[in-house]
């Protein structure tokens, strides 16, 4: 039988290999395409909501968050008489922005508070702040560091090598940052006043090796909860809830995942007492620190309105029961 | 036999399932560009509609934010150094009703009749009000449909019978409900009374007929932009001193590439010196037709709205250091 026709056919088949291997590098790239266009659909989404809380005049803000609330929990928040935990952070909101929340909320302005109050070895090592991107001085920082602004939560670029950073694409998110009134992401006013700078912090290393996020719960001064946590581009990626002596919580937030066996932080005894040092005379606040190799703590955040009151837990009773815990008046 | 016969049958199984996936794939590039179309639209009306419930007495803090996010840079409404935070310091200052006439694409012709004569004037037809008003019967063929109250608005007629008249009729009436103003805050747009008007369609720019943009600061020629193009799209822009030599800075977004020095250099240069004298800057756009009579375009008081990236950077602060405010 005829050799020619076995090597054309043999030829075509190759041929036809070739397209198909070409054909899934396509679909590859076109779900990458469908990704950065999903993820600048819910960018665009989200910014018609903050241009429209930035339009919307101060007296239809109650209005507006009992709204989003509704929308996130189910049920509208009795802000005369909350009883949950998600409603009470709604009434703190509105009843208790004090301007010392506006200024403890600030990442710059809240270190000459943390310094003084516990202490300047508790501090990340900030190399400097500037009023827009070309301002920062990259041949003076080091090779890793992270870009944050003051004045919002959720926006990090972290640069493993300063050589291959994306100067472009940098500049144009940092500049964008800049711009961004964060109060209006959720209406969490305590962000409004914020003048807002870049930073460059140092890099703790990998989150869930090097560093752990610890995020302690402090209700009336009291540490009632802490939430560890693994981050991935400053999005939480495996968390779990445990009450002072580490053992796991009977309720965990809900859209994380859950993951049970967070080592117990070498010191979590001074953790605690420093943020509940720091909590002291807030009604609610959630102090979020590091915890650094085996026994470095670092301060990270003051948040006042932790997650904007629309995390909901499982079991879903918890909201009121740790809603409970919580005394307003 | 047997074997070849069932090789043959699987080469053609193979064969139509890398057709049906290939054909899988062009459609999915389809429905991604038209996302993407869709997505380009939200942004856009969602800015309109943000710059038309913006309080006027916010629009200085709105352009400082485009400025940081679009140039990088820190505009200083007290103390405008750079050409693009002149360009936005002028859009509260300097002749400003005069400006919003000359805006107006069909207002301004009275002017330039004025100024230079009827023969720097293409020929219109219409204005109309919408779309059904227009005469179709008193058009050539082909022709291209404008408004008088926008940029980049444009419609190429080729074939009156084979129009798409409820497209078209769609797209017109879009932008003449359109304030062109809120696009991004340039307010000499705002009180234009917006029509539609036709005009000979001329052929390809850069190709049947050539536009330069000319740079008028403090009443003098500084400098004129003149782009390559394909299939329509700027392929290139070289910018050039009026004697033509090529200057030692560009736009970002394209590459230079220099190219013939118009025949009618001299009378383009003093046709933009009549046309630029009240303004402290403006940009003048004159059109070379094929038989190298000069033809006005517009008066541009905003060029790319003041957000020019210009290339090295630097000359956004030496071009500015030139204009006199």
């Amino acid at each position: 039988m005829n050799i020619h026709f076995i090597k054309r056919l043999k030829n075509r088949f190759e041929k036809i290999e070739k397209q198909n291997k070409r054909s899934k590098e396509e679909i590859n790239e076109l779900r990458i395409k469908y990704e950065d266009m999903t993820e600048r659909y819910n960018e665009l989404r989200l910014e018609i909501t903050n241009r429209f809380y930035e339009l919307l005049t101060d007296d239809k803000y109650e209005e507006e968050i009992k709204k989003r609330f509704f929308r996130g929990n189910g049920f509208t928040p009795d802000l005369e008489n909350p009883k949950t935990l998600n409603e009470k952070i709604q009434w703190l909101k509105i009843n208790n922005n004090i301007p010392e929340k506006a200024t403890l909320t600030d990442k710059l302005a809240v270190r000459e508070w943390v310094r003084n109050k516990i202490g300047s070895e508790y501090l990340t090592k900030v190399y400097g702040d500037w009023g827009n991107f070309d301002e920062i001085d990259m041949e003076a920082l080091p090779k890793k560091f992270v870009l944050k602004p003051n004045h919002a939560s959720g926006m990090i670029i972290i640069v493993d090598d300063k050589s291959k950073l994306n100067i472009d694409l940098a500049r144009e998110k940092v500049n964008k940052w800049l711009t961004t009134n964060y109060a209006y992401h959720g209406l969490e006013m305590q962000y409004k006043f914020i003048f807002p700078r870049i930073m460059a912090e140092e890099h703790l290393g990998i989150s869930g090796q090097d560093f752990y996020d610890c995020k302690f719960w402090c209700f009336n001064g009291r540490v009632e909860f802490i939430k560890s946590l693994i981050m991935i581009n400053g999005k939480a990626f495996e968390a779990c809830c445990y009450d002072r002596e580490w053992r796991k919580t009977p309720f965990q937030a809900e859209g994380q995942k859950v993951k049970p066996d967070f080592e117990k932080p070498e010191r979590l005894e001074d953790m605690i007492r420093l943020a509940e040092e720091l909590s002291e005379g807030f009604k609610l606040v959630r102090v979020d620190m590091y915890q650094k190799g085996k026994d470095e703590i670092k301060f990270g955040e003051m948040t006042f309105t932790p997650d904007n009151g629309e995390r909901r837990w499982v079991p879903q009773e918890y909201d009121r029961i740790l809603g409970d815990l919580l005394i307003l008046e | 036999m047997f074997f070849v016969e069932r090789l043959r049958n699987r080469f053609k199984k193979i064969e139509a399932e890398n057709k049906k996936i290939k054909a899988e794939i062009k459609e999915l590039n389809e429905k991604h560009e038209a996302l993407l179309g869709i997505n380009d639209e939200l942004a856009l009306d969602m800015m309109y509609k943000y710059h038309e419930l913006l309080p006027e007495e916010k629009y200085k803090e709105e352009i400082k934010k485009r400025m940081l996010q679009r140039v990088g840079i820190i505009m200083d409404f007290e103390a405008p150094k750079t050409l693009n935070e002149k360009i936005q310091w002028l859009k509260f200052n300097d002749n400003i009703p005069e400006k919003a006439r000359l805006t107006d694409k069909l207002a301004v012709r009275e002017w330039v009749r004025e100024k230079l004569g009827d023969e720097y004037l293409k020929k219109i037809y219409g204005p109309w009000d919408n779309f059904d008003e227009i005469d179709m019967e008193s058009l050539p063929e082909p022709f291209i449909l404008k408004p008088n109250h926008g940029s980049a608005m444009t419609m190429i007629v080729k074939n009156k019978n084979e129009m798409d008249k409820d497209d078209a009729r769609q797209k017109v009436n879009k932008w003449l409900t359109t304030n062109y103003a809120y696009n991004s805050i340039e307010m000499q747009y705002k009180y234009i009374k917006p029509k539609v008007f036709a005009e000979d369609y001329y052929g390809d720019k850069g190709k049947d007929f050539f536009e330069y943009k000319i740079f008028c600061f403090n009443g003098k020629v500084s400098f004129v932009s003149t782009a390559e193009r394909e299939n329509n799209v700027a392929t290139s822009a070289t910018i050039y001193y009026p004697d033509w030599e090529v200057a030692p800075f560009k736009t970002k977004q394209y590459p230079i590439n220099p190219g013939e020095k118009p025949a009618v250099l001299p009378e383009l240069i003093s046709t933009a010196e009549i046309l630029c004298r009240d303004f402290k800057f403006v940009r003048v756009d004159l059109y070379v037709m094929k038989d190298n009579s000069i033809k006005f375009g517009e008066m541009t008081f905003t060029p790319t709205n003041g957000e020019q990236i210009w290339d090295p950077p630097e000359y956004d602060r030496k071009l500015g250091d030139i204009l006199k405010i």
